[in-house]
């Protein structure tokens, strides 16, 4: 379990019992976590959500307590306490202390209260009005930060999120911020997301819900965090990977040194370069033997461990002495040039480092391409679909692919996923390219020709329509 | 050039009526084993094709035959026979197959036909199968030896209403079918023809039929001559063909990358727009093959052509004299769904359709029958919305001509002859429909 705001945490609790006007004395400190019960250990084990039917008996797992809203919310258990199940895929969460929170504990068919799928139905109402969260957002400069363990049932894909409602003195929305699980949600997985927060924000309201994909929205979720902070937090070691560039950085923003001995990025859609013009490996830029800007450990030599062809990771370890290094606090260190990652729509990365004994999963995150994932058909990685695209798939077209990776396939035209560039590709890319160009797009390609043809049309159409008209007029 | 045997041959199928085992009058029907009947023993529909691995018409699950009378309410609601007393209804998805002893031959398409019709109540299973096979492989739907399969569900076979008589349900079949075409090569030539249904609980089958037809007369088809190397895309099928795309297959070397195609005619085809590199027209693929095998591709991405019947497009030298015989062609056919204030039929809704409206009509495509004022609005509302659905890929026909047997072949080098040549054509085209009739 983290450690929490223990002073808001009483004064949460003075106010719940009564004793306190709520938020009123509150001063929210910057850089500490302002989230009450953020991991969900605070549970009241006699309540729990009534069985489906009658007959049934009641589900076990507890109602989570300091949350608020009109949907009580319940928790699910890492390690089967009290007899409450685990659902989550993967290993309990380390640090995930007995409980996390489910969004589908309740059975729809119990509608009131019933699943918490939506923001605002399960929430925490934070004071920023006063103190040193107060004095930074009036500069204008305060970021929010906010930050989750994500995991799912099997392969729903359903997914946990939170919410931020950036509320001002009249409790009016001036802005709002999310962060959610990212697949694949194998085992529990971090995700974070920073922003500048509204000046006019006094108070935020942090829901957190279930986005549903399969059945009931099992968006697990547990250690909650969200900050007000002048720099940017998260909570593990992060990757990040810009799309339209495919370049690709490691950086520390948890706050303090972090010991990092070993790590991979695996592409399940085989989309990672090693070629030595890409992947900026510490084995040779940044290791003893390597010394450079950003260098990451000064005495000891890594080893990269990916084979020089293979498009499915990245991966290098201090196989000399097993003890790694400690990456300081707030170190960005270039990990990819332009093409590391073969940009495409499937953001399948998966980040994982050996720290200390720890092996953690790590946060990716993808920026740049207005924060959405590359559409389909996007050849180029430009962001939309064009002829450009179609330049590369005509040109590509029945060329020989085997020897490729499924991304780089993909980059070459192949959108079946069979490695091949034929029929099949042609049509799903017409389709796409149809409808990213909007109906009747041939058409409008064709009038963008400087066909005067056309406006005569046109010109001949109306002509033909005003007398047309006229003359109904006369006869009704 | 119209082959004197370019017409329909029908290849007899045993049983096709399903007459063949009289079922007992009571109950009035029979399974393919005992105890309700036996048809299995004298039936060509259930030859254990798959055996061992688990065929089972020969249970008490296999799809059942049954006569008029039992057809008839009350008591029943099943569809009355087509032809003679008896009709064969399915259960449950299962199979009847057979093998012929007529094998497949090259630059021929098969067609299996079968009558189905649904019951009166739909509450049971859904549709009908049909399917062609390769006699010499053990037969599986989604076996290596399913050469061509077509699955209909209940919305597409007419169904027997409560209200209908018997000779109403006679009337009320409709015909199922599936194609397969035998290309030069293709390794299912001199193999035992096959065909096969499936039947669910809501349908029964009547009437199965197995015809075959020259190839050229049933899809595009491309005229290669082994004098020269020149190859053309062709149409004898009766009907326009749209296409946006084609591709020319063949072992390595066979075919000349260098070949004209629709991309540098010149001049270019009436009605294929060469494009610029955007897609604005027929554009060659970049690749052209590899050691293996060489391919010559071209598609058009953001409209199609129509080959109409009887064209005959040069794409230029595009075979390399002297190669194996073993060409294969496809090609992307574009087909339509109709558009409301399409009112020309033309697969968009353009100013042409307003100009149709003008005048008065007569509008196809029109969800108001006749012409009427209101027909503006529904032209506006549609305008710029087309028929296109993304095409399929269909294997076309590969003919063979030396430069001595397509003399008098036209060579379209102005539009006088082309017209000429499509003229020539057509003629023959009817003639060739007559004698068919």
């Amino acid at each position: 379990m983290k450690v929490t705001d223990l002073r808001r945490k009483l004064l949460a609790a003075l106010a719940a019992g009564g004793m306190l006007a709520p938020g009123a004395m509150y001063a929210a400190p910057v850089d500490a976590n302002l989230v009450v019960n953020p991991g969900f250990e605070n549970v009241d084990t006699n309540v729990h959500p009534p069985g489906t039917v009658s007959t049934e008996p009641a589900y076990l797992n507890p109602l989570i307590l300091d949350w608020t809203g009109p949907r009580p919310g319940f928790a699910y258990s890492h390690n089967n306490t009290g007899g409450t199940f685990n659902y989550a895929n993967g290993s309990p969460l380390v640090g995930g202390g007995n409980y996390y929170f489910t969004p589908n504990s309740v059975p729809n068919a119990f509608v009131p209260p019933g699943d918490i799928d939506a923001p605002g139905q399960m929430y925490q109402d934070i004071d920023v009005s006063t103190g040193a969260s107060r004095t930074l957002i009036d500069t204008g400069n305060a970021r929010y930060n906010v930050s989750a363990f994500f995991n799912t049932y099997l392969n729903d894909n359903d997914r946990g999120a939170v919410h931020l409602d950036f509320l001002n003195g009249s409790s009016v929305s001036v802005g709002t911020a999310q962060v959610a699980g990212q697949a694949p949600l194998d085992e529990w997985a971090p995700n974070a997301a920073t922003g500048l927060i509204p000046s006019a924000t006094r108070t935020v309201r942090v829901s957190i819900y279930g986005i549903l994909n399969n059945a009931g929205p099992d968006g697990y979720m547990d250690n909650v965090d969200f900050r007000v902070s002048a720099s940017e937090y998260q909570p593990t070691l992060a990757i990040s990977v810009d799309r339209n560039s495919g370049t690709m950085s490691l950086s520390n923003l948890t706050g303090g040194p972090v010991n990092i001995k070993s790590y991979s990025i695996t592409s399940a859609f085989e989309a990672l370069d090693p070629a030595n013009a890409k992947w900026k490996s510490i084995a040779e830029n940044y290791d003893a033997g390597n010394p450079g800007p950003n260098q990451v450990d000064s005495l000891h030599n890594w080893t990269e461990l990916t084979v020089a062809t293979a498009n499915g990771d990245l991966s290098e370890a201090d196989l000399e002495s097993a003890m790694g290094a400690a990456l300081p606090d707030d170190r960005v260190v270039p990990l990819g040039n332009a093409g590391t990652w073969i940009s495409n729509p499937n953001e399948d990365l998966i980040f994982r480092y050996v720290s200390g004994t720890q092996l953690v999963r790590g946060i990716v995150t993808y920026t740049g391409n207005g924060g959405v994932a590359l559409p389909n058909g996007d050849l180029n990685a430009s962001g939309n679909i064009n002829s450009a695209d179609w330049v590369i798939l005509r040109n590509n077209q029945h060329t020989n692919m085997s020897g490729l990776s499924l991304a780089e396939a993909y980059r070459l035209g192949d959108l079946s996923g069979d490695k091949l560039n034929n029929h099949a590709d042609f049509v799903e890319f017409k389709t796409l390219y149809d409808a990213a160009n909007g109906a009747g797009s041939f058409a409008a390609m064709v009038a963008s020709l400087p066909e005067p043809s056309t406006s005569i049309l046109i010109l001949a159409a109306a002509t033909i329509v005003l007398p047309a008209i006229r003359r109904r007029t006369k006869h009704n | 050039m119209i082959p004197s045997a370019s017409y329909a041959v029908n290849i007899p199928l045993g049983d096709p009526s399903f007459d063949l085992y009289t079922v007992p009058a009571n109950p009035g029907y029979a399974y393919a084993a005992p105890p309700n009947g036996s048809y299995r023993p004298t039936s060509p529909w259930v030859d254990d094709l798959d055996n061992p691995t688990g065929f089972t018409q020969d249970n008490n699950n296999s799809n059942w035959l049954y006569d008029a009378a039992y057809a008839e309410p009350p008591g029943s609601v099943r569809p009355s026979p087509r032809t003679g007393n008896q009709a064969m209804h399915g259960l449950d998805g299962n199979f009847n197959a057979q093998e012929l002893t007529n094998v497949f031959e090259a630059n021929k398409t098969y067609t299996f036909k079968i009558w189905a019709q649904n019951d009166v109540l739909l509450d049971q299973g859904n549709g009908v199968g049909v399917y062609i096979f390769d006699g010499n492989v053990p037969f599986n739907p989604l076996g290596t030896g399913l050469l061509a399969g077509n699955f209909f569900q209940d919305s597409a076979i007419n169904q027997r209403t409560s209200t209908m008589t018997a000779v109403q349900s006679k009337a009320n079949w409709n015909q199922l079918s599936v194609s397969h075409t035998v290309v030069a090569g293709a390794p299912e030539i001199g193999h035992p023809i096959g065909v096969g249904f499936r039947g669910f609980r809501d349908s029964a089958v009547d009437d199965a039929t197995l015809e075959s037809n020259d190839t050229i007369t049933q899809v595009v088809y491309l005229e290669i001559n082994t004098t020269n190397g020149n190859v053309r895309m062709r149409n004898q099928t009766g009907a326009t063909v749209n296409i946006d795309y084609y591709e020319i297959t063949g072992p390595n070397n066979s075919l000349n990358p260098s070949w004209t195609g629709f991309q540098n005619a010149n001049p270019p085809l009436s009605g294929f727009p060469q494009g610029n590199g955007s897609g604005n027209g027929w554009e060659k693929a970049g690749g052209t093959g590899d050691n293996n095998s060489d391919v010559l591709s071209e598609s058009y991405l953001t409209g199609h052509s129509a080959v109409v019947n009887g064209a005959d497009l040069p794409l230029g030298s595009a075979f390399n004299v002297g190669s194996p015989q073993l060409i294969q062609f496809k090609y992307g056919a574009v087909s339509m769904t109709p558009q409301s204030g399409d009112y020309n039929d033309n697969g968009v809704v353009d100013t042409a359709d307003y100009v149709l409206w003008r005048k008065g009509g007569p509008l196809f495509n029109d969800p108001t029958v006749g012409w009427q004022p209101a027909d503006y609005g529904v032209w506006r509302a549609a305008f710029g919305n087309s028929a296109t659905n993304p095409s399929t890929l269909i294997t076309g026909g590969v003919t063979y001509v030396t430069s001595a047997s397509a003399a008098g072949v036209p060579e379209p080098s102005t539009i006088l002859l082309v017209g000429a040549g499509i003229m020539l054509l057509a003629g023959m085209n009817t003639r060739y429909q007559r004698m068919t009739n």
